[in-house]
């Protein structure tokens, strides 16, 4: 008896957090609340509770989900043309069971002293030859339908990405190598290895939420490519991503270099307690480049060809991206950038101070753009010592930016605009400056960049902000 | 070359220089509709009632925008009804796949979002109840030891700890209907209403099964409900 009286009362507190009551009811639990302490405990663990359910993180949408779900379709539409002696359906199970059944006999003839290397050599040639035959058309599928996040962490780290626990086949990142990375078949992993989550290294290193935004983003950019950087085919052939390598090097170094001196030194705990291939360079200087955090770097060769092989071409042009490239095209593009800048001031400080020579009026100081995302420009004029007009252009970055001097104006991918004040009316002209959103999103990402400098406890002094003086028109 | 455009017979081009306009109407010859002009652009236009419309006349083009548009949202009742990662991408594929064989015959009576998630659930529960089955075949204990898992993960500090793994344990310790409720209500944010059409029960059903589930919950992680007191005040 008790025990319904307990569920009715549970059930009125639960509609009661959703707003579900009627007015009567309402008062009826709101007096109920009055008097029992018990009941006031309940509701209260009861709105704990839903906002830690309803606090639960959500996956994001996964890009090659079509992909797969389509291959799958494609599967069950040609069932009945199925001459297998099993249904399609199995076509994913079988087909990389039977690829790990060749790799396991490979293994067997490579314990004749035949390295794995070559025997993975070997595999990678034959999947190009049965590719270039069109043979590896159609039930082509990943081997790994998705990677978490500690999966994902771990192949980061110590560069390890198991392609089948049950027969202990890793794919393991070898700078050693020329390739950079060999598989290993029937050789366990390290168990300690295996105890890295991405909770326990993020509370080993303890990031604050800056960094943790740049090692979520990361990590999660890292699963995303490694469930689709290997396939296998009907033939038993696998297919893998030969950029593996250089997207591990890529990330650790983006972790590493997003860390406080103190915080590299608990990463580097934990890379030499599992003997991963990297040390962190452990020093107080915030590099400038990601890479130079990391020591024993050995340069890697350009991946000679994309071995990845899916059905949906376009994904795959999506998915690959090349980090390095990526990286250098946008400081070049930045440095670009900084030129035309620097350029266009110039010119627009001669412009203004030739008006101001021509027209003797009274400009006073004025702030030109502020609705610009990136920085503002102040154009004014005060009188010297002697009386005399002289023009000050500041531009003011909301942070500080070296502006070095270039040879080139033009268009591209900024375009400038100037506006003249009508006739007649005081003021000063206004600029525009519009740039394209590749520089746009580069220019974001410089600031953030700063940001996080000037945020860090490491304070370094910034620079002044850039105040340049008149050149000679 | 001749020019399709769908719903339309006429293509304004346009030319944008600062400061200047140009615009250009080509007069385009009428055609007779033609899906097969249509792009992915106009696919992720249309509501769902469109697309349905369409993919029922024969472009199955149109299936692939239903799945985009509603993937994620699915991904994420089934990881709160199963704790398997890996398992829940398979099962959310059969879902889809169990619409793409089912939508020729979508009547338009409820919304497809309801229709959709009310396969997924049906889908969860076939799955809960044969890997009972399973586990009763193979003489395991149902006991799956969760309970223990949860209890010691809250032994842990809570530093070194991930509550939304613990929370998602204690999920899987109700039983599927109450659990069913649970996630519908707390983790998707569907309304009794909605609920009900999906579980297909009344709405008082659901009211009794969400409080029971709430309470089961509660208790199973009350160390972590308890903490939260402690965090918020």
């Amino acid at each position: 008896m008790a025990r319904i009286e307990n569920e009715k009362r549970s059930e009125r507190l639960s509609l009661y957090l959703d707003g579900a009551l009627s007015p009567a009811e309402t008062a009826e639990v709101e007096e109920l609340l009055r008097l029992d302490a018990d009941a006031r405990r309940e509701l209260e663990e009861l709105r704990r509770l839903t906002a830690l359910l309803s606090s639960r993180k959500r996956v994001s949408a996964d890009p090659a989900f079509w992909t797969r779900l389509s291959t799958r379709l494609e599967g069950r539409t040609s069932e009945a043309e199925n001459l297998l002696p099993f249904p399609r359906r199995y076509v994913p199970a079988i087909a990389s069971m039977a690829a790990v059944v060749v790799a396991a006999v490979g293994f067997v003839v490579i314990q004749n002293r035949m390295s794995v290397m070559q025997y993975f050599s070997r595999q990678t040639d034959a999947v190009k030859n049965v590719y270039e035959r069109g043979l590896l058309q159609g039930n082509i599928l990943p081997v790994l339908a998705s990677v978490d996040r500690d999966a994902a962490l771990r192949f980061s780290l110590f560069g390890t990405l198991p392609l089948d626990e049950s027969s202990q086949t890793t794919l393991r990142v070898d700078q050693s190598t020329d390739r950079g990375y060999r598989i290993e078949v029937g050789k366990p992993s390290k168990k300690a290895e295996q105890t890295v989550t991405f909770n326990r290294f993020m509370a080993e290193v303890k990031p604050n939420p800056r960094q943790r935004q740049v090692i979520d983003s990361l990590i999660d950019f890292t699963s995303r490519r490694l469930a689709s950087a290997v396939w296998v085919g009907d033939n038993n052939a696998l297919a893998i991503d030969p950029d593996l390598p250089r997207l591990n090097r890529n990330v650790v170094a983006g972790i590493a270099s997003c860390l406080e001196p103190t915080q590299r030194v608990r990463m580097e705990q934990i890379l030499t307690s599992n003997r991963a291939p990297y040390t962190v360079e452990i020093g107080k200087d915030i590099p400038a480049e990601p890479e130079l955090v990391m020591k024993r770097f050995r340069p890697l060769p350009r991946p000679q060809r994309f071995v990845l092989i899916r059905p949906d071409t376009t994904d795959l042009a999506q998915i690959r991206i090349d980090l390095d490239s990526l990286r250098r095209e946008a400081l070049v593009n930045m440095q670009a950038m900084e030129q035309r800048r620097a350029q266009f001031f110039r010119q627009f400080a001669a412009e203004q101070y030739r008006i101001l020579q021509a027209e003797d009026t009274s400009v006073p100081s004025s702030r030109m753009i502020d609705d610009s995302e990136f920085m503002r420009v102040e154009v004014g004029r005060a009188m010297d010592d002697q009386g005399v007009g002289v023009l000050h252009v500041t531009v003011v970055p909301r942070h500080p930016v070296t502006i070095e001097g270039g040879d080139e104006f033009g268009s591209g991918p900024v375009r400038i605009r100037i506006l003249r004040t009508p006739e007649g009316q005081p003021g000063v002209p206004r600029v525009d400056v519009q740039v394209n959103d590749s520089v746009r999103s580069q220019l974001k990402k410089r600031m953030r960049d700063a940001d996080d400098l000037r945020n860090a406890p490491q304070k370094r002094t910034p620079p002044p902000p850039s105040s340049r003086p008149v050149p000679q028109p | 070359m001749a020019l399709r455009i769908p719903g339309g017979f006429r293509q304004r081009v346009g030319l944008s220089i600062p400061g200047m306009e140009v615009s250009v109407t080509l007069p385009v010859a009428r055609k007779e509709h033609d899906e097969r002009a249509m792009v992915h652009a106009d696919f992720v236009r249309m509501d769902d009632d469109g697309l349905i419309t369409l993919f029922q006349s024969g472009e199955e083009r149109a299936f692939r925008t239903l799945v985009e548009r509603y993937e994620e949202r699915i991904h994420n009742l089934l990881r709160g009804m199963f704790h398997d990662t890996a398992a829940v991408d398979d099962l959310v594929q059969e879902i889809f796949i169990k619409v793409y064989e089912a939508l020729p015959r979508f009547r338009f009576e409820s919304s497809f979002y309801t229709w959709l998630y009310r396969i997924a659930v049906n889908r969860s529960r076939d799955e809960i109840r044969r890997r009972k089955v399973r586990r009763f075949l193979s003489f395991q204990s149902l006991d799956d030891g969760t309970e223990h898992e949860i209890d010691a993960r809250l032994a842990t500090p809570p530093e070194n700890r991930d509550d939304q793994e613990i929370i998602h344990l204690g999920l899987h310790l109700l039983p599927e209907k109450f659990r069913t409720a649970v996630v519908l209500k707390d983790l998707e944010g569907m309304s009794y209403e909605e609920i009900a059409e999906i579980m297909q029960c009344e709405i008082g059903t659901v009211k009794s099964r969400l409080s029971r589930g709430r309470t089961m919950l509660r208790k199973a992680l009350q160390p972590l409900v308890k903490e939260a007191e402690y965090g918020t005040h």
